[in-house]
């Protein structure tokens, strides 16, 4: 019942018909939404994600570990030229456990907006029915949640995705914007590092016909003339409301776990590291010492250490 | 037709016949009324020869009924055959008599809905806007009694019509 009203021209000329707006004929504006709140996310506001050791609220971690070269050397055991004194290869192994840095990842939730005040729903917001069918202003938060917003949250979780995040190597496709590393797989000599990066959808490639909601201005009904993601509606009524969602129950939330134990994921990464060895040996002179060196074998197989998915909580 | 005359040639036969036809033409005294021969029967109506008589008996034969006349009253006088009228007419609820002139009227504000007749008031007898929004019932008005009317259909988001509303055109 809290759709937005529009006023369908297709009538006689003697019949005016208000439609509450059906799931296609709200695309336009609940696609706006989606874009305003992206381009809110992309200038780091509430609800973004971020790499960060402080700020905000932490999501989740993930160390990157690096195989390492390892030598052992065995001094030569005194006047035994061509002796091979070199220390046993069992006890020479590259490195396994060496700690890179810790990744932290966060969002950032701090200060949800407050709910539009009546002023500002009086002139920004639109028309739609109540239980009884009588046409009103939507100044209920739950109204306009209802109507409009849960629309968006679904559309944003398992539609268009407008508005969400992913982790992946390469892009996701079109209009998606590179948010930055997210997660960087380091390896030996950095000889195979894989980059994870953050991208976030700013906007869909199809989106329907504008289809205008009607709104009271100056106790007349009029439609609204602009539903862009910078217009009246968008910013000061469905924005906020939108974004206030991000304070209550998991709407709009992160979470980075090692398996999908909720929600769904939005990109897997993985922490490996070389698996293989080289050794290698050779000889210090003066003093003589003899040495065994395990080097990461560069082109053998990696062996995966840890993995985290980027989840969506909403 | 010929007068019947006798010739003193006409045979005897000629005499009988033309003396039956006089007799016939003269008619049978006795069916006359009152009279047992002619000459009385004509003397009987020597009093219609004079018209004051006349008129004398006919005002003689009339006379005035004033059964069921309610208040009104026909005097006769058959001395001078004037017919007038006597009446006691008053004024009943809401209607005056004015016994001067003879005339009734109804009295100002005389006339309540008793005297009226269900349908008898037409629009012609409405004058222009004359009829305020106190004087239509409760659900009185549709959409039928609109002036060009314009309607307006709610839909739901499902396309059910929900509400409609009618209004009046320009």
């Amino acid at each position: 019942m809290s759709r937005p009203l529009y006023y369908d021209a297709s009538g006689a000329s003697n019949v005016i018909n208000l439609r509450a707006m059906t799931d296609a004929e709200l695309d336009a504006l609940a696609h706006s939404v989606r874009v305003a709140y992206a381009a809110q996310l992309n200038a780091g506001g509430e609800g973004s994600l971020f790499v960060g050791s402080s700020g905000s609220t932490s999501i989740g971690s993930l160390r990157d570990t690096v195989s390492t070269q390892e030598t052992e050397g065995t001094p030569s055991p005194g006047n035994q030229p061509g002796t091979s004194q070199y220390p046993p290869s069992a006890s020479v192994n590259i490195g396994h456990d060496q700690s890179a840095a810790l990744t932290y990842f966060r969002q950032r939730r701090t200060t949800p907006p407050s709910f539009p005040n009546a002023a500002t729903l009086g002139t920004h917001s639109y028309l739609c029915l109540d239980g009884s069918y009588d046409i009103k202003v939507a100044k209920d938060e739950s109204d306009i949640i209802s109507g409009i917003i849960n629309v968006c949250l679904d559309e944003l979780k398992s539609g268009d995705l407008v508005g969400s995040y992913k982790v992946q190597i390469d892009s996701p496709g079109t209009n998606w914007a590179d948010k930055g590393a997210w997660f960087i797989d380091t390896t030996y000599n950095n000889a195979a590092n894989v980059t994870y990066k953050l991208w976030l959808r700013t906007s869909a490639t199809s989106v329907n016909a504008d289809v205008l909601p009607l709104k009271l201005d100056s106790n007349e009904i009029k439609r609204h003339t602009d539903i862009s993601s910078t217009s009246g509606i968008v910013q000061n009524v469905l924005l906020p409301t939108m974004t206030r969602r991000l304070s209550t129950g998991t709407s709009l939330c992160y979470d980075v776990d090692s398996t999908i134990s909720a929600g769904v994921s939005r990109g897997l990464y993985i922490n490996t590291r070389f698996k293989q060895e080289v050794e290698t040996l050779s000889i210090q002179s003066s003093p003589q010492i003899y040495f065994r060196t395990a080097t990461p074998k560069t082109n053998g197989l990696k062996e995966e250490v840890a993995r985290r998915y980027l989840l969506y909580l909403g | 037709m010929a007068i019947t005359t006798i010739n003193l040639t006409d045979p005897v036969s000629t005499l009988i016949t033309k003396t039956n036809t006089i007799s016939t033409d003269l008619g049978d005294a006795s069916t006359l009324f009152t009279q047992n021969n002619a000459v009385a029967a004509i003397n009987a109506l020597e009093p219609f020869s004079d018209s004051d008589k006349i008129i004398e008996i006919a005002r003689t034969g009339l006379f005035e009924d004033n059964t069921n006349g309610g208040g009104i009253n026909l005097a006769y006088d058959s001395s001078s055959g004037k017919i007038s009228i006597t009446s006691n007419l008053v004024g009943g609820t809401g209607i005056t008599y004015d016994s001067s002139v003879g005339n009734f009227s109804i009295t100002n504000l005389g006339v309540d809905s008793a005297q009226l007749a269900a349908l008898a008031v037409s629009s012609a007898k409405i004058a222009d806007d004359a009829v305020i929004d106190g004087k239509i019932a409760d659900s009185a008005v549709g959409s039928a009694e609109l002036k060009t009317p314009v309607t307006l259909n709610i839909y739901d988001e499902n396309g059910v019509i929900v509400k409609t509303l009618f209004g009046a055109g320009i």
